[in-house]
């Protein structure tokens, strides 16, 4: 019985330890009361200064209380304000307070301050080391391998007709694919079309006789492959977003002779030309005719040659793809001689696997830069061509179509007007312009995006394009919002229903969702949020259009090319078979008509896109607003030199503008 | 034992057939699967030519007794997602979740040990040790664990792969995290089970019979305290192949488990069927196979 005991006290004894030492680990403190003698405080602060903005403090304090006698303990605290990456020029100052304190009965206190100045002792934070590749370095680098951790590497569905969304994309981002002709996001320039002549009827393509295709038994590009990848693309069942464009704005396509192409206009000139023709992630790279009919379309699918700078190796379903780098590629030498792109689902891993040095290269959302820009090397990088996620509010139920005989049933949502009772529909506007002045976009910006994401009050463009007219914004007035509420007839607010949309956004979207919500309850709306998945909510958006509430959009917080709206704009179209937004107006088939017709992009900006952002902003029917927009970035390790990111792919990055570090 | 199995046959075949109709019309509760797949800009045409090579364009009865009758034949369709067999998506994957589910296995198989210690150590350190593994891989939820085991092995130490599957050394993290839990029930199943017999009073007169220590737990407490952590560990096997989703995802683990969760955001209801159905048959089978050592261990039960 006493051995039991024993043992039980042993065990209980253990348990304490054991608590103690958790509560020891989870604290850095060790804290404990004994009478004071002798207090003396180190302070040692170093102040880092950083030439321009930069600004670094490291304060350390180390504190020892002395107790005649053996008992010792040390509490030790270290505050950190952390800096940004620069050349650094060190201050440290060491000051030492020594006091000595009161013991009862002994009344003698003596504090003593001693300053002194110590030798520098010089900071540097590992990520501004930048190794750009040396210009005469020839690539790719003997040996050089890069590793690549994304979300999704999805399957190996490389026959472009067959390739599900987003995984038409992979073969631009794996640099395996190359398009007719190249471009930076302002203009165009050759890649495999040398030339291209416009004239009144149509368009010469005038091709590179010596672009080789990654296997050798299939020469080099021809016409016929490029006609034939077009025609491809428009093949019944096709989910080529857009493919139809090409078979709708030219006829006669035809192949003139072994490098040249010619497509007539079908009805004159349009800005959606270069659509597929162009080196972005949705245009379309230019397929072997000969090694599909090899093959057929289960094998091309699985493995699929292509002429850009990667050669596809192996892709591993849903797991990893294997890439090998061309020497001497005809347009530009990719850097590694080895890619492996891995699929690893879960953020925290690949954030994880960054600062183990396991993976080259991974997007990590806004929110979480600082769990990795402190890896030694760590820097961030944004393609010049990408469009932002953003937060764009929709109105749901606002079929203004009805006016011109659709027999859509009436909504009764405060945010909807009807066109059958006057002066309705601008009521209506005054409740969405409340919602819109409702909110902080400021406070999201600085709190949930760190500062780093843009305003927007559009839906496709926000304050950080250059296209942005200040008088498209408003400022945060709640005031204002109260008192468009009680004009609209609300003046005690009203209850809705707000859909985040969550899963394209990822997590930063639905926290700003969730942080719009007490704007609106701070002018008297009674939000209930709704998180359901897109997928439950899908079919709302087709043909039958019951999207009545209101909802969160992750896409169009800015929109990069202006011949993208015309996938914009007809969401708000009656005629649109999929993916109507929750609204229509009649209004967006003129937007629609005015920028198809526009050839130049610069006068896309000044025209069309110009009366459509008039349109839909607080100025006019605001059927959607912004609120902000944000790019995550990729984050480059130390293994990585020279970038230079032109489109700026959230799936995969762009893997031919990167190279090895020297 | 022929008319048991023949019955548990039969049984087999009708939890195929239930589970088979719930997969099909759960996986079209959320609508048809071109609002999923066919993109912005589509048209009335390729809406239709989707349908004719699908099928979609079917009524749900006829698109279901076409699935059915050829997933009787092994043929479980094309994916909508992936474009390719289901069957080969399957095969594909399947090794690596077997993979894991049996070091997973394993592993949890150190509950049984440490389930006899904690019982026959009723009280001691030993016991206490052991309740609290079993508690604290009861408590904390495996992704934590996992990110946690990242941290520590990955990030700190880097000692392990986080990632990716590569080695043997790959396997240790998955392996924990998800074979924790598992070896925590084993653990305390064994305990409650073991306390149990050895109050029986043949115990005791093994005992009284001067049989050794040893002897008396092993020999005659534990054969016989055996049969309900044999259950468990049927099941459990089971439930390894079929519930590594989480474990899989957290540690990029190319498996059956992440091929479940794509089908299901992408709505792919033919490999999402097919993935169900294997999990089916595993976990039937897995308690078939159980049920059977059962009675053969147990002469006392009688189907």
């Amino acid at each position: 019985m006493s051995r039991a005991i024993g043992l039980r006290w042993i065990a209980i004894t253990a348990g304490v330890v054991m608590l103690l030492l958790l509560l020891a680990a989870c604290t850095r403190e060790v804290v404990k009361e004994v009478p004071v003698e002798k207090v003396v405080t180190k302070e040692v602060v170093k102040q880092v200064e950083v030439p321009g903005e930069t600004v670094v403090v490291e304060k350390e304090v180390v504190k020892q209380v002395q107790v005649p006698g053996e008992t010792v303990v040390v509490v030790e605290e270290v505050v950190k304000e952390v800096m940004v990456p620069g050349e650094t020029v060190v201050v440290e100052v060491e000051k030492e307070v020594v006091k000595e304190v009161e013991v009862p009965g002994e009344t003698v206190v003596v504090e003593k301050v001693v300053t002194k100045e110590v030798p520098v002792e010089v900071v540097r934070r590992e990520q501004v080391i930048v190794t750009p590749t040396p210009t005469n370095v020839e690539l790719p680098v003997t040996g050089s391998h890069m590793r690549v951790a994304v979300q999704q590497v999805g399957p190996a569905l490389y026959h472009r007709p067959a390739a599900t969304f987003p995984f038409y994309t992979s073969t631009i981002f794996l640099g395996i694919g190359e398009t007719l002709i190249d471009y930076d996001g302002v203009g165009f320039s050759s890649m495999i079309a040398d030339s291209w002549e416009f004239d009144d009827s149509g368009v010469t393509w005038n091709l590179n006789p010596r672009v080789p295709w990654h296997d050798a038994n299939y020469g080099h590009v021809t016409a016929e492959d490029v006609h034939w990848t077009y025609v491809e693309n428009n093949r019944e069942g096709t989910l080529v977003p857009h493919a139809q464009y090409w078979a709708g704005d030219f006829q006669n396509m035809r192949v003139v002779d072994e490098n040249t192409l010619r497509w007539d206009w079908k009805e004159g000139p349009t800005i959606r030309w270069p659509f597929l023709p162009r080196h972005v992630g949705n245009g379309a790279p230019i397929m072997n005719k000969q090694y599909f009919d090899d093959n057929g379309e289960e094998a091309v699918n699985r493995k699929t040659i292509g002429t850009g700078p990667y050669k596809l190796v192996e892709h591993v379903p849903n797991d990893q793809v294997f890439l090998e780098g061309i020497r001497n590629h005809w347009r530009r030498n990719p850097g590694f001689e080895l890619v492996r792109v891995i699929e690893v689902p879960e953020q925290a891993t690949r954030i994880a696997m960054f600062n183990a040095n396991q993976t080259d290269i991974t997007l990590v959302g806004l929110p979480l830069l600082d769990q990795v820009l402190d890896t030694p090397g760590a820097r961030t990088v944004i393609g010049k061509v990408s469009g932002k996620t953003g937060a764009v509010v929709q109105f749901g139920g606002n079929w203004q179509t009805r006016r011109e005989g659709n027999n859509m049933p009436a909504v009764e949502k405060p945010w909807v007007g009807d066109p059958d009772v006057p002066g309705d529909l601008e009521r209506a506007v005054k409740i969405r312009t409340a919602m819109s002045y409702a909110i902080d976009r400021d406070a999201l910006n600085e709190v949930i995006l760190g500062g780093q994401g843009c305003i927007g009050f559009l839906y496709g463009l926000d304050t950080c394009s250059a296209h942005w007219n200040p008088d498209w914004g408003h400022a945060y007035d709640p005031e204002m919002a109260r008192q468009l509420l009680a004009e609209g007839g609300f003046p005690n607010g009203f209850e809705l229903t707000f859909w985040t949309a969550p899963g394209p956004g990822g997590q930063t979207k639905i926290e700003v969702d969730e942080a719009i919500v007490p704007f609106w309850e701070a002018i008297g709306l009674d939000v209930t949020i709704d998180n359901s998945a897109y997928q439950v909510r899908r079919p709302q958006f087709i043909s039958e259009r019951s999207m009545t509430d209101v909802w969160s959009f992750f896409y169009g917080g800015n929109v990069s090319d202006p011949d993208v709206f015309l996938d914009v704009i007809p969401d708000m179209t009656y005629g649109r078979v999929l993916s109507n937004l929750g609204y229509d107006y009649p209004e967006a088939d003129t937007f629609v008509d005015d920028l198809q017709r526009t050839f130049e992009l610069s006068e896309a900006w000044a025209g069309p896109l110009n009366d459509y952002f008039q349109f839909n902003s607080h100025l006019g029917e605001i059927f959607a607003f912004g609120t902000v927009a944000w790019i995550d970035p990729w984050v480059i390790g130390s293994g990585i030199g020279s970038v230079d990111m032109i489109i700026h792919g959230s799936g995969i990055p762009e893997l031919e503008s990167l190279a090895p570090a020297r | 034992m022929v008319q048991f199995l023949f019955r548990r046959i039969v049984l087999l075949a009708a939890t195929f057939w239930v589970v088979s109709v719930l997969v099909f019309s759960l996986s079209r509760a959320v609508g048809d699967p071109r609002i999923m797949y066919l993109q912005q800009g589509s048209t009335q045409e390729m809406w239709d030519a989707w349908g004719r090579e699908f099928g979609l364009d079917r009524p749900l009865p006829i698109q279901y007794l076409v699935w059915a009758g050829k997933a009787l034949r092994g043929d479980l369709g094309i994916s909508l997602w992936e474009r390719r067999s289901v069957t080969e998506a399957i095969v594909e994957r399947l090794p690596a979740t077997v993979q894991l589910g049996l070091t997973t296995f394993l592993f949890s198989m150190i509950g049984l040990p440490l389930g006899v210690l904690s019982a026959v150590r009723r009280g001691s350190v030993w016991d206490y040790a052991g309740r609290t593994f079993a508690v604290l891989g009861q408590a904390l939820p495996p992704f934590w664990i996992g990110l946690i085991l990242i941290l520590i092995f990955s990030v700190e130490l880097e000692w392990l792969p986080a990632g990716k599957k590569e080695g043997l050394a790959s396997f240790v993290m998955p392996t924990i995290t998800l074979g924790w839990l598992s070896a925590a029930g084993i653990l305390r199943l064994v305990r409650s089970s073991m306390l149990d017999t050895l109050d029986e009073e043949y115990i005791k007169l093994a005992r009284a019979k001067g049989i050794s220590r040893q002897r008396v737990i092993w020999k005659h407490a534990f054969k016989n305290a055996f049969a309900a952590p044999l259950a468990f560990a049927g099941l459990l096997l089971g439930g390894l192949f079929t519930g590594a989703v989480v474990t899989e995802s957290v540690f990029g683990w190319p498996g059956i488990g992440r091929l479940a969760i794509q089908a299901v955001l992408q709505n792919d209801f033919p490999m999402l069927a097919g993935v169900i159905l294997l999990f089916t048959l595993l976990y039937v089978l897995a308690n078939l196979a159980v049920d059977v050592i059962h009675a053969s261990l147990d002469p006392r039960i009688r189907y």
